[in-house]
């Protein structure tokens, strides 16, 4: 196997993907005494190429590393990135390959590698949970971390209105409004339906007594009595 | 259908809590009568949103606390990788003396887990009196971590650009005097884990994962290289002070010849993985080069020049189970991270979990669960529903374990006739 350079790598996915090649970051640093390199590459290109330069990193070689997926909201858009370590195996010689992709936030979707990469199927699965980025064709769409009972159509990492924000518990440095104050505190998901229109659905079948039943009412009661009189609580 | 309603598999799930490992997980066996047929992985009990709180709640420096609690054991590698990663990001490069100090507490680590990890095996196959020796051992360690960081478990050694406490010239005898201690038994160790009967019996040809496997599913850490794939993070990438050093990534072959990838061979790597760690600390500590260990004391300037900073870093790192990873992308402005990604290594580790328990035995579950050494718990209760009649019944981990340890006097019994 012939081990290239991070600017021959780049190079070669220039020539391979033409336009559909965005742009690219070489990072570099030497290390401790003996001043051996640490590099890492960024690859930037268009969802059209993605699996094509899947397939040209498999190329660099076989059973490339990947490491995970990570995914940042961006606020129109959501930036993926593909974690790989290639050239593994051979004394310093190892590479971080990030292959960078930005997906607009009307057509989150992403084709799946798991034909090629077949242990890339827990990080697909968490990046449909958690940023709500549908993988297409994903042999196990289940979810991986969140629990069963979570609410369709919110994105912990999300930071628009799809995020978690009102199901958190208040938290130093988070501001809750004040009349949802015993809400945030009875139950996680009581406080969604407050806001009305965003997940009644869901919720309405999944656990129709969170959302209009008594008990919610005199937990929330129960709550607010405690905080005007804190100290009778036992 | 005559066959179908002959047929008797059942589910077990296994899990999700045990208090001996140390993290709920959740395996779902769907066996007949004694053989594992498939086998599903639940994960998910502990999400405790260590990323989230990282990205919305604390300031950088804050996160290498948090980072340190991901995980009990691996408190050194995660905040390694973290600070690498936020270092990238913001340009700042740490002085080589801290690069020898963070390689000399991540060895450490290294050995205090995989003979952790050792007890832990020994105890899943009913050998205890190996599962005591091996603990009491490993005491040694810890003291050792103990008497450099000032803590046993979280050691609050990193700093970005630095690491928050030297490693004295003072200090070093004592170290020696430890690493001493641990290669005049290593040999012992050798002999107990790699030469007797009851273990031999138990982990050879068990729990199989095959190098393609290995290679398809992304096994890392000594899963993968006792499997054959030559990746340890320590040896491909410059980092720490490894990049200074000759290291070679070590598989089962050096002592048996051939590669199997059982549970035999895993523990053949990590064995002479704390052998391949004292080596790194001596050689640390011959090779330290004076100077400074923090390039920015000052806690409040650094903050400084991270909340101005833009930029984003991945810092690779290898921990006692495999390469951890963190992403870190850093917002000119903003207090806390842009985004920050975790990945520990066990992430990768249990997609090998259906490959190498299928065809298996129940009573294999804990041993050859445990010999990826996951940072999971498992295995406390088990329910078996038998599917014709729906029925529950309720499988505790000690009848779990109680099945390992019996299957191990089985054999030998068997031995003895």
């Amino acid at each position: 196997m012939e081990i290239l350079s991070p600017e021959e790598i780049v190079e070669s996915f220039k020539a391979a993907l033409g336009s559909s090649f965005i742009d690219s970051k070489i990072y570099q640093r030497e290390v401790a005494v003996k001043k051996n390199l640490f590099q890492a590459i960024w690859i930037y290109v268009k969802r059209d190429a993605f699996r094509q330069a899947v397939d040209l990193i498999s190329k660099l070689q076989e059973y490339p590393h990947l490491s995970i997926i990570s995914s940042s909201d961006l606020g129109d858009s959501v930036e993926l990135i593909y974690h790989f370590a290639i050239y593994y195996g051979h004394h310093l010689k190892g590479l971080s390959l990030g292959l960078c992709l930005s997906l607009p936030k009307n057509d989150l979707k992403i084709p799946t590698i798991t034909d090629l990469i077949p242990g890339a199927i827990f990080t697909e699965r968490e990046t449909q949970e958690m940023m709500g980025v549908e993988v297409v064709g994903i042999p196990d769409d289940r979810r991986l971390f969140l629990p069963e009972d979570f609410p369709e159509g919110v994105y912990p990492w999300r930071k628009d209105e799809t995020g978690p924000e009102d199901m958190l518990k208040v938290l130093p440095g988070h501001s809750c409004h004040s009349d949802s104050f015993a809400s945030c505190h009875s139950e996680p998901f009581a406080s969604c339906h407050s806001e009305g229109e965003k997940r009644p659905k869901n919720l309405a079948q999944d656990n129709p007594e969170l959302v209009s039943g008594e008990e919610s009412h005199t937990a929330q009661d129960r709550l607010r009595e405690e905080s005007q009189e804190p100290g009778e609580k036992k | 259908m005559k066959n179908k309603e002959m047929e008797t598999t059942y589910t077990i799930p296994v899990g999700p809590i045990h208090p001996a490992l140390k993290e709920p997980i959740r395996l779902d066996l769907k066996v007949d009568g004694e053989e594992i047929i498939d086998v599903d992985v639940a994960m998910g009990q502990v999400h405790r949103g260590i990323e989230w709180l990282g990205m919305n709640r604390n300031n950088p420096i804050q996160n290498i606390y948090l980072a340190e609690r991901v995980c009990g054991i691996c408190n050194i590698c995660h905040p390694f990788a973290y600070i690498m990663a936020v270092e990238q990001a913001a340009g700042i490069t740490p002085p080589e003396r801290a690069e020898y100090i963070r390689v000399v507490i991540a060895e450490m680590e290294r050995i205090h887990s995989h003979l952790l990890w050792a007890g832990v095996a020994a105890h899943e196959i009913g050998f205890d009196s190996v599962f005591y020796l091996v603990w009491r051992v490993r005491e040694k360690i810890m003291d050792l971590i103990e008497y450099v960081t000032g803590n046993r478990v979280t050691k609050a050694m990193f700093q970005i650009g630095g690491v928050r406490r030297d490693i004295t010239e003072e200090q070093f005898p004592q170290i020696r005097k430890t690493l001493d201690y641990y290669k005049t038994i290593f040999k012992q160790l050798k002999t107990v884990f790699l030469d007797d009967r009851t273990i031999r019996m138990r982990t050879k040809n068990v729990g199989v994962l095959k190098t393609e496997d290995a290679l398809k599913l992304l096994a890392c850490g000594p899963t993968g290289r006792a499997s054959g794939v030559t990746k340890d993070v320590r040896q491909d990438q410059a980092y720490g002070a490894y990049a200074d050093l000759d290291i070679k990534a070590i598989t089962p072959d050096i002592i048996t010849g051939t590669i199997v990838g059982d549970v035999y061979d895993r523990i053949i790597v990590r064995l002479l993985e704390v052998k391949q760690s004292i080596e790194i600390i001596e050689h640390c500590l011959d090779e330290m080069p004076p100077g400074a260990t923090l390039i920015e004391p000052k806690m409040a300037k650094l903050l400084k020049t991270l909340k101005t900073a833009e930029g984003k870093g991945v810092g690779r790192a290898e921990a006692p189970r495999g390469e951890v990873i963190h992403y870190v992308r850093l917002e000119a402005g903003r207090e806390t991270l842009a985004t920050w990604k975790i990945r520990a290594p066990t992430y990768l580790n249990l997609m090998s979990i259906p490959t190498i328990l299928k065809g298996g035995q129940i009573a294999d579950v804990p041993i050859v669960f445990a010999s990826i050494d996951p940072c999971m718990s498992c295995t406390n209760r088990a329910v078996v529903i038998d599917r014709k009649t729906n029925k529950k019944s309720i499988m505790t981990y000690e009848k779990l374990h109680q099945l390992s340890v019996e299957k191990t006097r089985r054999l030998s019994n068997g031995l003895v006739e």
